[in-house]
Formats: structure tokens, C-alpha cells, sequence
């Protein structure tokens, strides 16, 4: 009994000092990740928006509110060229095959998808992964959607449907929800 | 012990990869291009170091009974930074090499080095079998990284080697080309460099 309780506080001990120096090396690398994270999403929004020469990022507060019935919305950015609202670039994360999927959604002022990009994701490589791999994907989604949702059909070829991409359902699926959701936020909260 | 012993263990005699067929899973994932498997080496390298000085350090405080859990700790605390570090500084690497950092932690090569040398040597000792074992690894993994870039993309270090019309044999770079080229390059290991250093 004794020595169980003494083993359990060596281990206590040895773990305790393990975590206290990954906090230091996590209070290190951090920012450094936070601010390389900002940065790729910025240069993602210029990708969906070429024209952009302004963007003002909604605080916690607003982009609660535009949420509001659509939870898979993290992230809502303002984008703006010469002064005029363009559209607005939205990120959402979706439950795909293999862990969360995060994709930036570019919704233009006319409720089309300027595009997608897929920003995060740990899909199957050469299945799942299309959905970042093949370019044909992300395309089949501009100026799709004036029809308030779309939806993963073939080749993507019809009004409002986009590319289904085989072996990959679930991952093609969990993109256009988080697209759809995106959609659906931008015509509830965010269209005058 | 000899330094220049331990150096001919960690990469002749007891090769890691190539003699005591250790972690076989990630050099065969991340053995796709010599990138990959120069920044996989780096981390193990790494890893293997410190774990081993750590480990060598309170080899005498801890008890035996729960030595292997405090192994993995360590082990996993050196990983952890590692990764960090490389998702903060090497972003691309970070990227392609994926799940396998993080899995380095149950690498057995790294804790069988921390039970069978750094748990019964000194510090310094421990850190030079880690250097030797890790640069073992790293012979293994470049060699055949190289030989399965060439093969299977017809690169070298991402650049081109034969033209665009080179027809690239896509089996090397998937893990069943990994494992013959692995087989190949064993063989002629163990015909050449392996025999002659027993002997």
C-alpha cells in the first residue's frame, strides 16, 4: 500500500514537470502558430476574393450573432474593395471521416459562392484528401448557390450542385454542410 | 565503451532500421521523398538525444517497478516540444509528415534505447548511443527515400531528374514499393556493410 502511494507521487511528480515544460514551450510556440494561422487564412481570403483590398474580421460577439442557428460558423470576415462590401469569407468547421474539417467559404454580396478552400483537414490520403488535392473540387463550387444551398451531385455540372467526389462521400458531404450552413448564414444575418 | 564502437553499433552492426527492424511503421510511411525523411530523421535524432540524456540523468531516482511509464512520459514530453516546434517554425514539414511525428512517441526504437543503454550508462554515453542510433535511423530512412523519390516521382529533393517524359513507377512511392525496395536494400546491407563488420 505504502509503496503503490509512493510510486503514484513519483509519477505524479515526473508527469507534473512534463506538463509545466510543455506550457513553457507552448507559450513560446503559440503565438508564433496563432499568428502563421492568421496569416495563411488572410492569403486564402485574397484566393476567393482577388479584388479584395480590405477585410474587417468580426469580433466574438458579432459573429455569435451571426452564427446564431448555424454553430458550424467559427469565423466571419468582411470583405471589402474600394470602400464597397463584396462579400464575406467564412469559416466553418464540419465533422468529416477523419476528425473535424475547416473550410473557408467565400459568399459574394449576391448570395454566390465566390469559392472554398479546405484549410484544415486529416481525411484518408488519396480518398478523402481530394477534397484538397483535386482543384476540380473547390472550383465546382463558384458562383453556385443562388439557389440558397447546393448540393454534391456527379460532376457537379447543374445549378446549385457541386462535384461528388467518389470514394469520398462523407468528406465531399461534410464540406457542403459547412458550405450550406455558410449559405444559409449569409441569407438569415448577413443579406440587406 | 568506445565512442567510434558505438557509432559502428548504431549504424553497421545494430542498424536500427536495417538490423533491428524497428519502427517500421513510420519509415515506411514517410520514406516517400528524401524531404520527408531527412526532417523525419532530424526528429528522431532530436528526440533520441534528449530522451536518452533525461533518462540518463534520474536513471537512479526512479523506481524500477514504474520506469517504463516514465519512459514514455519523457519520451512523449521531447516529442511533443518537437512537434511544436515544427509546426511554429517548419510548417511544411509539420504538414507532410502528419500523424508520424506525434506516433514517434511509440517508436520502439527510441524506448528500447532508453531501457537497454540510457537506463544503465552515464549521460554522455547515452547522448552519443542516441546521436549513433539516430544517424543510424537516418542512413536507413535517406537511403531509401531516395532510392523511392527517383524510382517513384523521378526526383530528387523535389527536383526533376529525367524530363516530363519520364513514366514514374507509382508502386514506389505507396508502402507496397517501400516494403520491397526495404527487402532489396536490406539484402545488399546485410551481403555488404553488415558481414564484413561481424566478421
Amino acid at each position: 500500500m505504502k509503496e503503490t502511494i509512493k510510486l503514484g507521487l513519483v509519477l505524479l511528480l515526473v508527469t507534473a514537470i512534463a506538463g509545466g515544460v510543455l506550457a513553457g514551450v507552448n507559450s513560446i510556440t503559440g503565438p508564433v502558430i496563432a499568428e502563421r494561422e492568421k496569416m495563411e487564412s488572410l492569403s486564402a481570403i485574397l484566393e476567393l476574393f482577388p479584388d479584395a483590398n480590405d477585410s474587417v474580421e468580426y469580433d466574438e460577439a458579432q459573429v455569435a450573432e451571426v452564427a446564431n442557428d448555424n454553430p458550424a460558423i467559427r469565423e466571419v470576415t468582411e470583405v471589402i474593395d474600394s470602400g464597397e462590401t463584396i462579400g464575406y469569407a467564412m469559416s466553418v468547421v464540419t465533422g468529416g471521416y477523419a476528425g473535424d474539417i475547416t473550410t473557408l467559404v467565400g459568399v459574394n454580396a449576391d448570395g454566390t459562392l465566390a469559392g472554398i478552400k479546405v484549410l484544415v483537414m486529416s481525411e484518408t490520403a488519396g480518398l478523402g484528401s481530394k477534397i484538397v488535392d483535386d482543384p476540380a473540387f473547390a472550383e465546382s463550387f463558384q458562383g453556385k448557390g443562388a439557389g440558397g444551398n447546393v448540393t454534391a451531385s456527379g460532376a457537379g455540372a447543374g445549378d446549385d450542385e457541386v462535384m461528388m467526389l467518389s470514394g469520398a462521400t462523407v468528406s465531399t458531404n461534410a464540406v457542403v454542410r459547412g458550405v450550406n450552413e455558410a449559405l444559409d448564414a449569409f441569407a438569415n444575418n448577413l443579406s440587406n | 565503451m568506445k565512442i567510434s564502437t558505438l557509432f559502428k553499433q548504431g549504424i553497421i552492426k545494430e542498424n536500427p532500421v536495417l538490423v533491428q527492424m524497428l519502427g517500421m511503421c513510420s519509415v515506411l510511411a514517410i520514406t516517400n521523398t528524401v524531404e520527408n525523411s531527412l526532417g523525419m530523421s532530424a526528429a528522431v535524432i532530436a528526440v533520441l538525444m534528449l530522451s536518452n540524456i533525461v533518462i540518463s540523468i534520474i536513471r537512479k531516482l526512479i523506481p524500477s517497478k514504474i520506469r517504463i511509464p516514465i519512459f514514455i512520459v519523457v519520451i512523449a514530453t521531447f516529442v511533443t516540444m518537437v512537434q511544436m516546434f515544427m509546426n511554429a517554425y517548419a510548417q511544411a514539414l509539420y504538414q507532410s509528415l502528419g500523424i508520424f511525428i506525434p506516433l514517434i512517441v511509440v517508436n520502439c526504437l527510441i524506448l528500447a534505447r532508453a531501457e537497454s543503454f540510457a537506463s544503465k550508462n552515464g549521460v554522455f554515453l547515452s547522448a552519443m548511443d542516441g546521436l549513433a542510433m539516430g544517424l543510424g535511423y537516418t542512413v536507413a530512412v535517406v537511403t531509401l527515400g531516395a532510392v523511392r523519390e527517383v524510382l517513384g516521382s523521378g526526383s530528387f529533393l523535389g527536383m526533376n531528374l529525367f524530363g516530363e517524359n519520364f513514366q514514374a513507377a507509382a508502386v514506389f512511392v505507396s508502402p507496397a514499393g517501400a516494403f520491397i525496395l526495404l527487402g532489396i536494400i536490406i539484402a545488399i546491407f546485410n551481403v555488404t556493410l553488415k558481414n564484413k563488420a561481424t566478421n
